[in-house]
Protein backbone atom coordinates (compact mmCIF):
# COMPACT_ATOMS: atom_id res chain seq x y z
CA UNK A 1 0.00 0.00 0.00
CA UNK A 2 1.54 3.54 -1.19
CA UNK A 3 -1.72 5.14 -0.91
CA UNK A 4 -4.49 5.67 0.09
CA UNK A 5 -6.22 2.22 0.29
CA UNK A 6 -9.62 1.32 -1.41
CA UNK A 7 -12.45 -0.41 0.73
CA UNK A 8 -11.18 -3.72 -1.12
CA UNK A 9 -7.52 -3.90 -0.16
CA UNK A 10 -8.27 -2.43 3.63
CA UNK A 11 -10.99 -5.36 3.90
CA UNK A 12 -8.59 -7.95 2.48
CA UNK A 13 -5.94 -6.41 4.85
CA UNK A 14 -7.93 -6.13 8.13
CA UNK A 15 -8.82 -10.06 7.68
CA UNK A 16 -5.44 -10.60 6.91
CA UNK A 17 -4.56 -9.02 10.69
CA UNK A 18 -7.36 -10.32 12.44
CA UNK A 19 -6.60 -14.06 10.89
CA UNK A 20 -2.82 -13.65 11.73
CA UNK A 21 -3.09 -12.11 15.14
CA UNK A 22 -6.78 -14.24 16.91
CA UNK A 23 -6.52 -17.59 14.94
CA UNK A 24 -6.03 -20.62 17.93
CA UNK A 25 -6.08 -17.13 20.71
CA UNK A 26 -7.39 -19.29 23.15
CA UNK A 27 -7.47 -18.55 27.21
CA UNK A 28 -4.42 -20.63 28.87
CA UNK A 29 -5.26 -23.83 31.02
CA UNK A 30 -4.22 -21.97 34.37
CA UNK A 31 -6.29 -19.11 33.46
CA UNK A 32 -9.49 -21.51 32.98
CA UNK A 33 -8.42 -22.86 36.57
CA UNK A 34 -8.38 -19.66 37.91
CA UNK A 35 -11.53 -18.61 36.82
CA UNK A 36 -13.00 -21.66 38.07
CA UNK A 37 -11.20 -22.12 41.63
CA UNK A 38 -12.62 -18.25 42.24
CA UNK A 39 -15.93 -18.82 40.91
CA UNK A 40 -16.13 -21.46 43.25
CA UNK A 41 -14.50 -20.24 46.21
CA UNK A 42 -17.62 -16.94 45.51
CA UNK A 43 -19.79 -19.94 45.55
CA UNK A 44 -19.14 -21.47 48.38
CA UNK A 45 -18.77 -17.95 50.04
CA UNK A 46 -21.94 -16.61 48.95
CA UNK A 47 -23.69 -20.02 50.05
CA UNK A 48 -22.12 -18.90 53.70
CA UNK A 49 -23.36 -15.46 53.90
CA UNK A 50 -26.78 -15.77 54.56
CA UNK A 51 -26.13 -18.95 57.47
CA UNK A 52 -23.22 -16.12 59.13
CA UNK A 53 -25.32 -13.58 58.65
CA UNK A 54 -28.19 -14.96 60.86
CA UNK A 55 -25.45 -16.64 63.28
CA UNK A 56 -24.05 -13.05 63.85
CA UNK A 57 -27.82 -12.03 64.72
CA UNK A 58 -28.39 -14.43 66.97
CA UNK A 59 -25.53 -14.04 68.64
CA UNK A 60 -26.06 -10.54 69.07
CA UNK A 61 -29.47 -10.42 70.36
CA UNK A 62 -28.28 -12.93 72.87
CA UNK A 63 -25.83 -10.71 73.99
CA UNK A 64 -28.47 -7.64 73.91
CA UNK A 65 -30.42 -9.69 76.20
CA UNK A 66 -27.81 -10.58 78.56
CA UNK A 67 -26.91 -7.15 78.82
CA UNK A 68 -29.76 -6.37 80.13
CA UNK A 69 -30.25 -8.45 82.63
CA UNK A 70 -27.48 -7.72 84.04
CA UNK A 71 -28.16 -4.00 83.63
CA UNK A 72 -31.31 -4.90 85.90
CA UNK A 73 -29.57 -6.96 88.52
CA UNK A 74 -27.05 -4.30 88.86
CA UNK A 75 -29.65 -1.43 89.13
CA UNK A 76 -31.60 -3.88 91.87
CA UNK A 77 -28.93 -3.89 93.89
CA UNK B 1 -33.41 -21.86 32.29
CA UNK B 2 -30.51 -23.35 34.83
CA UNK B 3 -27.48 -22.88 33.38
CA UNK B 4 -24.21 -24.91 34.89
CA UNK B 5 -21.38 -22.24 34.98
CA UNK B 6 -18.89 -24.94 33.85
CA UNK B 7 -20.83 -25.36 30.21
CA UNK B 8 -21.00 -22.01 29.77
CA UNK B 9 -17.44 -21.17 30.14
CA UNK B 10 -16.20 -24.38 28.28
CA UNK B 11 -18.73 -23.01 25.15
CA UNK B 12 -17.31 -19.60 24.83
CA UNK B 13 -14.51 -19.14 26.33
CA UNK B 14 -12.16 -19.04 22.93
CA UNK B 15 -14.93 -16.44 21.74
CA UNK B 16 -14.57 -14.52 24.25
CA UNK B 17 -11.02 -14.71 24.75
CA UNK B 18 -10.42 -13.70 21.28
CA UNK B 19 -12.88 -10.39 21.46
CA UNK B 20 -10.98 -9.20 24.14
CA UNK B 21 -7.94 -9.65 22.74
CA UNK B 22 -8.67 -7.85 19.98
CA UNK B 23 -10.48 -5.19 21.92
CA UNK B 24 -7.95 -4.75 24.20
CA UNK B 25 -4.71 -5.13 22.06
CA UNK B 26 -3.29 -7.46 24.63
CA UNK B 27 -2.94 -11.05 26.24
CA UNK B 28 -2.14 -9.36 29.63
CA UNK B 29 -5.18 -7.42 29.83
CA UNK B 30 -7.51 -9.87 27.85
CA UNK B 31 -6.68 -12.57 30.48
CA UNK B 32 -7.69 -9.54 33.77
CA UNK B 33 -10.81 -9.17 32.02
CA UNK B 34 -11.74 -12.40 31.10
CA UNK B 35 -11.48 -13.44 34.50
CA UNK B 36 -13.91 -10.13 35.80
CA UNK B 37 -16.15 -11.29 33.15
CA UNK B 38 -16.66 -14.89 34.15
CA UNK B 39 -16.40 -13.93 37.97
CA UNK B 40 -19.57 -11.96 36.60
CA UNK B 41 -21.28 -13.94 34.88
CA UNK B 42 -21.20 -16.49 38.02
CA UNK B 43 -22.78 -13.54 40.00
CA UNK B 44 -25.70 -12.53 37.24
CA UNK B 45 -26.27 -16.68 36.32
CA UNK B 46 -29.64 -16.87 38.53
CA UNK B 47 -30.47 -13.76 36.85
CA UNK B 48 -30.40 -14.93 33.76
CA UNK B 49 -33.88 -15.94 32.66
CA UNK B 50 -33.06 -17.06 28.75
CA UNK B 51 -34.23 -13.56 27.32
CA UNK B 52 -31.32 -13.91 24.95
CA UNK B 53 -29.03 -16.81 23.74
CA UNK B 54 -26.56 -17.71 26.48
CA UNK B 55 -23.30 -16.73 24.47
CA UNK B 56 -24.63 -13.76 23.38
CA UNK B 57 -25.47 -12.71 26.97
CA UNK B 58 -22.03 -13.52 27.92
CA UNK B 59 -20.62 -11.41 25.05
CA UNK B 60 -22.38 -8.21 26.16
CA UNK B 61 -20.76 -8.71 29.52
CA UNK B 62 -17.41 -9.35 28.19
CA UNK B 63 -18.42 -5.95 25.77
CA UNK B 64 -19.23 -4.02 29.05
CA UNK B 65 -16.29 -4.73 31.09
CA UNK B 66 -13.90 -4.39 28.49
CA UNK B 67 -15.58 -0.81 28.07
CA UNK B 68 -14.90 -0.53 32.21
CA UNK B 69 -11.49 -1.62 31.62
CA UNK B 70 -10.90 0.73 29.54
CA UNK B 71 -11.90 3.71 30.67
CA UNK B 72 -10.64 2.41 34.05
CA UNK B 73 -7.01 1.93 32.96
CA UNK B 74 -6.58 3.86 29.72
CA UNK B 75 -3.75 1.63 29.20
CA UNK B 76 -4.80 -0.11 26.25
CA UNK B 77 -2.07 -1.52 23.85
CA UNK B 78 -1.72 -2.11 20.07
CA UNK B 79 -2.85 -5.54 19.29
CA UNK B 80 0.53 -7.22 19.72
CA UNK B 81 2.68 -8.05 16.66
CA UNK B 82 2.65 -11.67 15.52
CA UNK B 83 6.61 -11.08 16.19
CA UNK B 84 5.65 -9.70 19.66
CA UNK B 85 3.50 -12.57 21.28
CA UNK B 86 1.08 -14.69 18.70
CA UNK B 87 3.62 -17.11 16.65
CA UNK B 88 3.31 -16.45 12.89
CA UNK B 89 5.91 -18.99 10.56
CA UNK B 90 9.12 -17.08 10.65
CA UNK B 91 11.40 -15.42 7.97
CA UNK B 92 12.62 -18.85 6.69
CA UNK B 93 9.39 -21.12 7.85
CA UNK B 94 7.03 -21.96 4.77
CA UNK B 95 3.95 -19.77 4.52
CA UNK B 96 6.12 -16.73 5.65
CA UNK B 97 4.69 -13.22 3.97
CA UNK B 98 6.82 -10.43 4.11
CA UNK B 99 4.15 -8.09 2.28
CA UNK B 100 1.43 -9.39 4.41
CA UNK B 101 3.67 -9.07 7.37
CA UNK B 102 3.70 -5.60 7.02
CA UNK B 103 0.45 -5.45 6.56
CA UNK B 104 -0.48 -6.73 9.54
CA UNK B 105 1.82 -4.68 11.42
CA UNK B 106 0.21 -1.31 9.50
CA UNK B 107 -3.30 -2.40 10.67
CA UNK B 108 -2.04 -2.87 14.05
CA UNK B 109 -0.46 0.26 14.30
CA UNK B 110 -3.76 1.86 12.67
CA UNK B 111 -5.87 -0.24 15.69
CA UNK B 112 -4.21 1.94 18.02
CA UNK B 113 -5.96 5.01 17.21
CA UNK B 114 -9.11 4.15 16.91
CA UNK B 115 -11.81 3.93 19.78
CA UNK B 116 -12.92 0.84 21.67
CA UNK B 117 -16.46 0.93 19.85
CA UNK B 118 -15.08 1.21 16.48
CA UNK B 119 -12.47 -1.55 16.87
CA UNK B 120 -15.52 -3.51 18.31
CA UNK B 121 -17.57 -3.02 14.62
CA UNK B 122 -14.77 -4.20 12.86
CA UNK B 123 -13.52 -7.10 14.67
CA UNK B 124 -17.62 -8.51 14.57
CA UNK B 125 -18.13 -7.51 10.76
CA UNK B 126 -14.41 -8.73 9.41
CA UNK B 127 -13.28 -11.68 11.70
CA UNK B 128 -16.51 -13.08 13.12
CA UNK B 129 -18.85 -12.17 9.87
CA UNK B 130 -21.75 -11.07 11.56
CA UNK B 131 -24.56 -9.44 10.17
CA UNK B 132 -25.18 -5.55 10.78
CA UNK B 133 -28.72 -6.51 12.27
CA UNK B 134 -26.24 -9.07 14.66
CA UNK B 135 -24.03 -6.88 15.26
CA UNK B 136 -26.37 -4.13 16.35
CA UNK B 137 -28.27 -6.46 18.27
CA UNK B 138 -25.46 -7.78 20.27
CA UNK B 139 -23.90 -3.92 20.96
CA UNK B 140 -27.62 -3.10 21.82
CA UNK B 141 -27.61 -0.35 19.32
CA UNK B 142 -29.53 0.49 15.80
CA UNK B 143 -28.51 -0.90 12.58
CA UNK B 144 -27.46 2.51 11.29
CA UNK B 145 -25.27 3.29 14.05
CA UNK B 146 -23.20 -0.06 13.53
CA UNK B 147 -23.00 1.15 9.72
CA UNK B 148 -21.85 4.36 10.75
CA UNK B 149 -19.46 3.03 13.04
CA UNK B 150 -17.93 0.80 10.30
CA UNK B 151 -17.73 3.63 8.10
CA UNK B 152 -15.88 5.72 10.51
CA UNK B 153 -13.27 3.20 10.97
CA UNK B 154 -12.41 2.29 7.85
CA UNK B 155 -12.12 6.11 6.45
CA UNK B 156 -9.96 6.53 10.43
CA UNK B 157 -7.31 3.78 9.34
CA UNK B 158 -7.40 4.35 5.92
CA UNK B 159 -6.33 8.03 6.80
CA UNK B 160 -4.02 6.21 9.52
CA UNK B 161 -2.37 4.32 6.66
CA UNK B 162 -1.80 7.51 3.98
CA UNK B 163 0.00 9.07 6.50
CA UNK B 164 1.98 6.29 7.89
CA UNK B 165 3.22 5.81 4.38
CA UNK B 166 3.49 9.43 3.31
CA UNK B 167 5.82 9.75 6.64
CA UNK B 168 7.72 6.57 5.72
CA UNK B 169 8.20 7.25 2.00
CA UNK B 170 10.00 10.46 2.72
Amino acid sequence: MTKRPNDGELERSLRAYYHSTLDGAQPSRELLQTVLERAHERGSAAYLKPGLAFALAGVSFFFILASSRALEVLLQL
Amino acid sequence: MALDFETLIASCAQEVYAYLTARLGNRFDADDVFQTTFLKVQRNLARFHGGSDPKTWVMRIAINEASTFRARSRRELTLATPAEDLPLPGADGPGYDPVEDETVADIAAGMQQLDGDLRDVLYFFYYKDMRYEDIASLIGKPVGTVKSRLFRAKEELKSFLEAHHDQAAK
